[in-house]
């Protein structure tokens, strides 16, 4: 007979590993390495279901390890992004400069180091207050604040220096 | 929020709206963690078969201690088949664990380490015992009876503080001015730690309820051998060995000037040598000899230094590369796998979860 405890994450990994599997894309920025985090974080899920499946909120658990192994595994690893061919030449399509300017956002995100990344996904995308962010990455608020702040002037700059390259084109 | 957060927070609520799981993922989850548990539920048999073959007289534990049984499952020197050769043959026996990491094996076999988010010990002949549980918990280091480890316990006050848990008594925050945080940040040496605070300021203590004292000397503390401290200057970089019992101090006679502020550097000492590793090289100092000798290659700057009474081991971290350097032979031997050394004790790691920590012979 089927693990009761288990046919509940089944269940879990059924409904939200659609919602996982993007939130692995925009922590790590290729869906290889999206795979590999999230397959990573559920199975040690899987493991202490017995203990997760009583907090609040097991998908919040999954994603907090999700980032915290993307910041403590992938950290130093020296990692290949496959980037799409940009356009030839630009084109009066407003669809696709929206694509363009998305594009552009992503190169920029994956140039930053995985924990800078990770505080602006947690702090954009989660909506975590810094003393949240901290608590999940291990470090003061303050270290939180300084990483956010470096890594939107280096997205700046990023995006600055596409601008600049388009605009000269 | 100014416009680039607004534009950031739209992109990454739009990012990846259209893509959908490999298919199989949800499959290869499930059976991973199947494959897993049944990893364990061997360990944890091969644990029990071992406690009832060790009823009789403990052939091959050549340790006097008696068997082990809760995690740690003995087997012979055969099990260090995965090992070079020139190490496997020093291998007398060994015990398995099944552990998502290992952080410190100590001098009596002790391993800290754990499963995600918790820091547990194992000790031969004694069950699992956990000491936290806390995804902060790091830097952990075994002496002969402590543990000790940095938490993150009190909110915006400190980064980490210094823990400590003897025998069986309960953890116990040592000290109250945190710890600093840098590669070795805690070290114990004989039951005595070794640490530097928030400030720069290198203490020991003598056990877990030993009184912070305070070592007159300029730098912070990265390696330790009873009762010799070395600490590197921050200013000049020297390093300097630090007598805890008597305040006496001297440069370290063979030491370079380091690099300052360090980083990238991690230190290992034994009473006999004193290892380095930084700049993608290997340095090991005989103490006794004043002779250093380097092994370039395979290390990388953010290694894992430990050292035992035979070999020093610099594990790559991040990547399964191990360099093992033999103080008795000078050999250099490559693993690919993580690996440390403490004492008379050799440990590595099989597979994704499989630790060995197996007893050498004596040099």
């Amino acid at each position: 007979m089927p693990d009761a405890g288990m046919v509940h994450f089944d269940a879990f990994v059924a409904s939200r590993l659609p919602a996982l599997y993007r939130y692995g894309f925009v922590l790590t920025g290729t869906p290889q390495d999206a795979e590999d985090l999230v397959q990573e974080a559920l199975v040690r899920t899987g493991l202490a279901w017995h203990r997760v499946r009583n907090k609040d909120d097991p998908e919040r658990y999954v994603r907090t390890t999700m980032a915290r192994l993307m910041v403590d595994r992938w950290r130093r690893s020296t990692r290949e992004y496959p980037v799409a061919e940009p356009p030839d030449a630009a084109v009066d399509d407003r669809g696709l400069q929206r694509l363009h300017d998305a594009a552009e956002i992503d190169v920029a995100l994956r140039g930053l180091p995985e924990r800078t990344r990770a505080v602006l996904v947690l702090r954009y995308l989660d909506g975590m207050a810094d003393a949240e962010i901290a608590d999940v990455l291990g470090c003061r608020p303050g270290t939180v604040k300084s990483q956010a702040s470096r890594g939107l002037a280096r997205l700046r700059h990023l995006l600055r220096g596409e601008e600049a390259r388009h605009g000269s084109a | 929020m100014d416009q680039l957060e607004r534009t950031l927070g739209d992109h990454l609520s739009r990012a990846g709206a259209d893509l959908r799981p490999p298919a199989g993922l949800a499959d290869r989850i499930t059976t991973a963690i199947v494959h897993r548990r049944r990893r364990r539920r061997v360990v944890a048999t091969a644990a029990v078969a071992a406690a009832l073959v060790l009823v009789v007289p403990a052939v091959g534990w050549v340790s006097g201690r008696p068997g082990p049984s809760g995690t740690g499952a003995a087997a012979g020197p055969s099990a260090a088949s995965a090992l070079p050769p020139e190490i496997a043959a020093l291998v007398t026996d060994v015990t398995t664990y099944d552990l998502d990491r290992v952080d410190s094996v100590g001098p009596t076999g002790v391993v800290v380490g754990g499963p995600e988010q918790e820091l547990s010990v194992d000790t031969p002949g004694a069950p699992t015992r956990t000491l936290a549980r806390s995804p902060h918990a790091w830097a952990a280091a075994a002496g002969q009876d402590i543990v000790v480890w940095a938490d993150h316990r009190d909110g915006d006050r400190h980064d980490f503080q210094v823990m400590c848990a003897g025998g069986t008594r309960e953890p116990r925050q040592v000290g109250d001015r945190g710890v600093l945080k840098r590669d070795n940040p805690i070290q114990v040496s004989d039951d005595t730690l070794l640490w530097t605070d928030e400030a720069g300021q290198a203490w020991y203590a003598e056990g877990c309820a030993g009184a912070p004292r305070k070592i007159d000397a300029r730098g912070h503390a990265v390696a330790f051998a009873f009762p010799d401290a070395f600490l590197v200057d921050d200013t000049t970089g020297e390093l300097r060995q630090v007598d805890v019992r008597t305040g006496t101090q001297q440069l370290v006679p063979g030491a370079p000037r380091f690099d300052v502020p360090t980083g990238g550097q991690v230190f290992a000492a034994t009473t006999t040598h004193l290892a380095w590793a930084s700049e993608g090289r290997l340095s090991v100092l005989d103490r006794r000899a004043v002779v250093v000798n380097t092994v370039p290659g395979g290390v990388t700057a953010t290694a894992r230094l430990t050292a035992g009474d035979r070999f020093v081991v610099c594990a790559s971290d991040g990547r399964p590369e191990t360099t093992v350097y033999d103080t008795a032979t000078g050999r250099v031997s490559g693993l690919r796998m993580p690996a440390l050394a403490a004492a008379d004790r050799f440990a590595w790691r099989e597979g994704d979860t499989t630790w060995r920590v197996a007893v050498l012979r004596p040099t």
